[in-house]
Formats: C-alpha cells, structure tokens, sequence
C-alpha cells in the first residue's frame, strides 16, 4: 500500500497502433513505467522509437491502443473526453519543446490560461498567483511583455510557469531544452530541477542530450516501442 | 470575466484582418437589410394612407339584395335577373352605429347618405357624388382637416363643402352659391363653406359634402343612411373587423382591403421580392463569417491544441469559436444600423413633394433594429457553427506533435 502511495503514475502494458491493415504500425510495444511522486525523470531514445506518443499518452492527449493509465491510482481509461480534459487539467503539467505560448497573449494570461479554463472565467486572485509563479522562474518584470516578444529561453520559462499553474503532480516536458543554446538550455534545465525540489514535483523529461539526462535521478531509454533500461541514479 | 469570452474577444481583436472583413460584410449586410426594409415600409405605408386619405377603413351598407325566383314546378329559369339597386337605407342605423365601437379594432364610425347628383352655377353643370355627412364624427374617420383649402369643416344650414378642382370647375370660392339637383329632380341651393384638396383628382372634382338630414331629403331617404364609414386601429385588421362586423349585423361590409385588391396584390409582391433580396443578403454574409471564421480555426490549430492540452474542454473551445460569430454579429448589426438608418435619412431628404412631404418615405420603427440585429446575432452564430465544430474536434496530440 505504501508502495502504491509513492507512484504517481503507472503504465500497465501500453501498446498505440497507428495506422490500419497493410500499413499498421506498432509504435509501442508494451510499456510498463512507475513514476514516483517527487521524482525528476528523464526519458531518452533516437528518433522513431516511440518516445513521444509515450509522453502523450501519460499526458492524456492521446489514447493508448492497449493497456491502462492510472494516475494517483484511477484508472484514466474510464474516463469520457472532457473528464480526460479536467484530469489532464488539474493533474498534468506540460512543458513543450517549442515553448507553445499562445502568442494573441501575454506572458501572465498565458500561465493564467489553464487556471481560467479550469474555473471557466477570470478572477484577480488569478492574477497573483500566476505573478507568483512568473517571480519563480524569473521572469515577473516581463509579465506584461507578448509572448511573441519573449526571447527562446523567456519564453520556456514562462511555459515552465504556465505548466506549473494548476499545481501539478507530474509536469511532463518534451524536450524542453531541444531549441535552446547550451548556455540557456543549461539554465533551464536547472530551474526545472529547482521546482522540482522545492515543490516535489514529478518530473519526467524527454532528452536527446545525454549530457543533461545524466542530471536527472533516473533514466529511462526506450528503443522501438519498448523499454530497454532503466536506471536508477542514487537517492534524491 | 468568461474565459469563452475573454478568449474570443482577444483572438477577435488580434486577428485584425479578418476581424475587419467579417465585421464590413456583416455591417454592410445589417445596413441593407434597414435600408430597404425602411425604404419599402415606408413607401407601402405612404401609399396605403395615401388610398385611405379619402376612404373610410371599413364601409357598412345594407346587405345586397339578393332575387328568389319562385319556385315553380312547370318552370326553370334560365337565368337570374339581379334586382336593381336604388338607393336604400341601412336598417335601424341608429342602433349598428351605438354598437359598433363595441366591436374590437373600431375605433370611430359615422354615417352618411349618399347619391349622384348634379352641381350647378349659372350655365355650368357638373356630375357629382353627394355625401351627406355629420361634420363632427366624419372628421374623426377621414383626415379631412388637414386637407382643408380654404373655409371651414363645418356645415351649418344649406351649406355645402366642395373639392378644389369643383370649385374651380364651377368657378365658386368660399361663399358663393350653387345649386344642386338629384337625377329625380330635387334640389337645392347650398352655400359654400370650404374647399378641400384630398390628393386625388377624382375626388376632388366630385365630393360635395352636405349636412346629412339635406342629403336624406334629397335622396328621399327620410331619417336614413346608406352607409357608416368606420375607422379601425390597424389598418391591415380592417378585414377581419369588417368581417366581425357583417356577423353580428347581418349587413354588408367591405373593407379598404377588398376595395383595393389590386393595390394589396403589388404590395405583397413588392413584399415578397424584397424578402428575396434580404434573404440573399443573409445568406452571402452567413457564407462570409463562416469561411473566415473557417480559415482562421486552421489558422489556429495549433493553439486550439494548446488549449485543450492545457485544459480547455471541448465544448468551451467551441463556445470560443459560435462566441466569435455571435460577437461579429452583436457589432455588425449596430454599425449596420447606424449606417443603414443614415442612408435611409438621407434618402429620404433627396427629393420632396411640393407639399414638404419625402417622395421616398422611410419606416424605422425599433422593431425593424432588433428584428436585423437578432438576424444578424442568429446568422453569426450559426455561420460559426461549423467552424465552432471542427475546432472543438482537433486533436490537442496531433496538432502539437510538430512545432
């Protein structure tokens, strides 16, 4: 009991198909992962090998062909399309390779965005708490500034804080760094990890860059649908 | 504020292009949508109160004789002779014209007694339609007051109120004398008391007023009255109150309506094509919103994704989208109407009767706004729909997939 308490999420025999007949592809092949609650994940593997329909489904975006999803416990496949969108809402946070900002938007309506279309309208308490967050990454004097002024690495900051805005358990990232110099990727990177041990955040982050997966606690590599290693890197 | 709101209300303002192209279509659709509406309103209901300047709403006469041959067992009639009309008196006048305003939509009746008759003045002779009349309660069921030309609408003794084109046929002016004969053979000298000039040559040329008892001596009709004029409230119930009325009295009663088939017939036909033209012009602006507001949900596909992955259900991104629409709608129809209302106001100022009068009339009445501002509400939204349907169904993995 006390080990089901610790995992946050937990894959069961995932399989996604995509595609028909002739040209039905198995892009994965029967996955089982635990996150832990606290932990800071990276998840790595080439091009093609599934890595980011995986994050997908454990962000509920996507539906797996086979196997369940349990997030805290409940099973997600039970779920109808809106009450997938309220749970990916209030329990998921996304950080995207290519920030994703909504560029009609400023930076604080941006993180405020998932607060509102949870409530279903704006309120000032909003406001401070998206402040608050914008202050934790840094970026509170550009709070009024359009998303589309906002440098690379500003702009990933803000994605960071919007992700962070329904109080997640597990922030999900694909790649948060991918488009980012080393220097910036580096910072990033770092802040991601600050969150996640100031806050306790679940963290699972899709890298290519081996350089910063070996800063995570843990490593998962996954070739051709499958996972074929996962090592653990010590305590936290 | 509403999230849907919030979010339509700045994907409107930042999307300045096609804001702009949606909002003028709609615009210029509302404004011609109030345009014609008013233009022709106004024109139908110029000519129709320029038909019943002289004639009463409904008309009560007593019922048509109808000929019952005899039925006979040696005969059949080969055809019907219809009895010959002479002039007859409404029944018990007195009672229907108590009892009329009882009837709902009547608003003012008054009875007259009329003939043909013969106007003369030293050698000239002209035919004429007498009208004996009561001043008083006539005036209340034809505007006559303000179409007086000269004198006065009161008859008082043997005074007689003629048409202008009369007078000047007879060469008379208020206050001179002409005598006026039935094809019977009485007569009588009247004094002019006043001319009027009701707009229509016809009229004018043959109307003589004259108080009702003199006209029920001269038509030997003593005491009676050949019809009651009536007024009713809404001119296009006259119909049916001239039904109503025909019911309960058992007497004939036509209505302006009846007497004016054909005029009712080029109303309804103008009526009709421009329903057409109006119904064109929703249907070009509904095509407008919807392939704008189309473009601009795959435009935005991506961050319709983004929303959804950031929990933002289904049925509030389409509330987003029919929002959109609704609001290009809400502010089409109130540039619309403004701009609508200055073409119709200044139409109606480029040409005038000599009279002071507009030539082209124009009708905006508050429920010709809210009539074009509900349709264009209506048409936005609907247009939105299927834009609205397509973005709720996007799929947030597959749009955010590839940056």
């Amino acid at each position: 009991m006390g080990e089901a308490a610790a995992d946050v999420m937990r894959l069961e025999g995932i399989t996604r198909d995509f595609g028909e007949g002739e040209a039905r592809a198995q892009v994965l092949r029967g996955v089982d992962l635990t996150l832990r609650r606290g932990e800071f994940a990276s998840l790595m593997g080439p091009s093609g090998s599934g890595k980011s329909t995986l994050l997908h489904i454990m962000g509920l975006l996507d539906r797996p062909t086979g196997g369940r999803v349990l997030l805290d416990g409940q099973d997600t496949g039970r779920l109808d399309d809106d009450g997938l969108t309220r749970c990916r809402g209030r329990t998921l946070g996304f950080v995207f390779q290519f920030h994703h900002l909504l560029p009609e938007f400023t930076a604080l309506e941006n993180v405020m965005i998932p607060m509102a279309a949870d409530r279903g309208r704006f309120d000032p308490s909003m406001r401070e708490c998206a402040q608050a967050l914008l202050g934790r990454v840094g970026l509170l004097a550009r709070a009024e500034a359009r998303a589309t002024t906002l440098s690379g690495g500003q702009a990933q900051r803000v994605a960071i804080a919007r992700s962070l805005a329904m109080n997640p358990k597990v922030v999900l990232a694909d790649e948060p760094t991918g488009n980012l110099d080393t220097h910036t990727a580096d910072e990033v990177f770092t802040l991601l990890r600050e969150v996640n041990q100031a806050q306790g955040v679940t963290f699972l982050v899709v890298t290519h860059d081996r350089r910063l997966a070996e800063r995570t606690d843990r490593i998962i590599e996954i070739v051709d649908g499958r996972v074929v290693s996962d090592e653990r890197r010590g305590a936290r | 504020m509403r999230f849907e709101w919030f979010i339509a209300i700045r994907y409107l303002r930042e999307g300045k292009a096609q804001t702009a192209l949606v909002l003028g279509g709609t615009t210029v659709g509302v404004a011609v949508l109030i345009f014609l509406t008013a233009l022709i309103s106004g024109l139908q209901r110029s000519l129709v109160s320029q038909t019943l300047s002289a004639q009463a709403h409904v008309l009560v006469k007593a019922p048509e004789r109808v000929a019952r041959p005899l039925p006979s067992d040696a005969t059949t009639a080969d055809h019907v002779e219809k009895v010959p009309d002479r002039i007859r008196s409404i029944e018990q006048w007195q009672q229907v014209l108590k009892a009329l305003p009882a009837i709902p939509g009547v608003i003012a009746a008054t009875p007259t007694a009329a003939g043909a008759a013969f106007a003369s003045r030293g050698p000239a002779t002209k035919s004429v339609a007498l009208r004996g009349i009561d001043p008083e309660s006539f005036a209340k069921v034809i505007d006559i007051l303000p179409r007086m030309k000269s004198g006065r609408f009161a008859l008082e003794g043997a005074e007689a109120i003629i048409g202008s084109t009369l007078a000047s046929d007879l060469g008379v002016v208020v206050g001179d004398k002409i005598r006026i004969t039935t094809p019977e053979g009485r007569g009588d000298v009247f004094t002019v008391a006043g001319t009027f000039d009701i707009g229509n040559k016809e009229v004018n040329a043959r109307w003589v007023f004259i108080p009702l008892r003199s006209a029920q001596t001269m038509l030997d009709i003593p005491g009676g009255a050949t019809t009651i004029e009536v007024k009713v409230d809404e001119i296009f119930e006259a119909e049916r109150v001239a039904r109503e009325i025909a019911r309960r009295f058992g007497l004939g009663a036509d209505s302006w309506m009846e007497l004016n088939q054909q005029l009712l017939v080029g109303l309804r036909s103008q009526s009709a094509s421009s329903w057409m033209i109006q119904g064109l012009v929703v249907l070009a602006v509904a095509l407008g919103i919807a392939s704008v507001l189309g473009v601009s949900v795959i435009q935005k596909s991506r961050e319709i994704g983004i929303l959804k992955a950031t929990g933002t259900s289904t049925g509030a991104v389409q509330r987003i989208f029919l929002l959109e629409g609704a609001l290009v709608g809400g502010a089409g129809s109130i540039l619309g109407a403004l701009i609508g209302s200055a073409m119709a106001i200044a139409f109606a100022g480029l040409a005038r009767n000599p009279t002071g009068e507009p030539l082209f009339p124009v009708d905006l009445t508050p429920g010709l706004y809210l009539g074009a501002s509900a349709v264009a509400l209506l048409t936005g939204t609907l247009a939105a729909w299927f834009p609205a349907r397509r973005a709720a169904r996007l799929e947030p993995a597959e749009v955010i997939r590839y940056g």
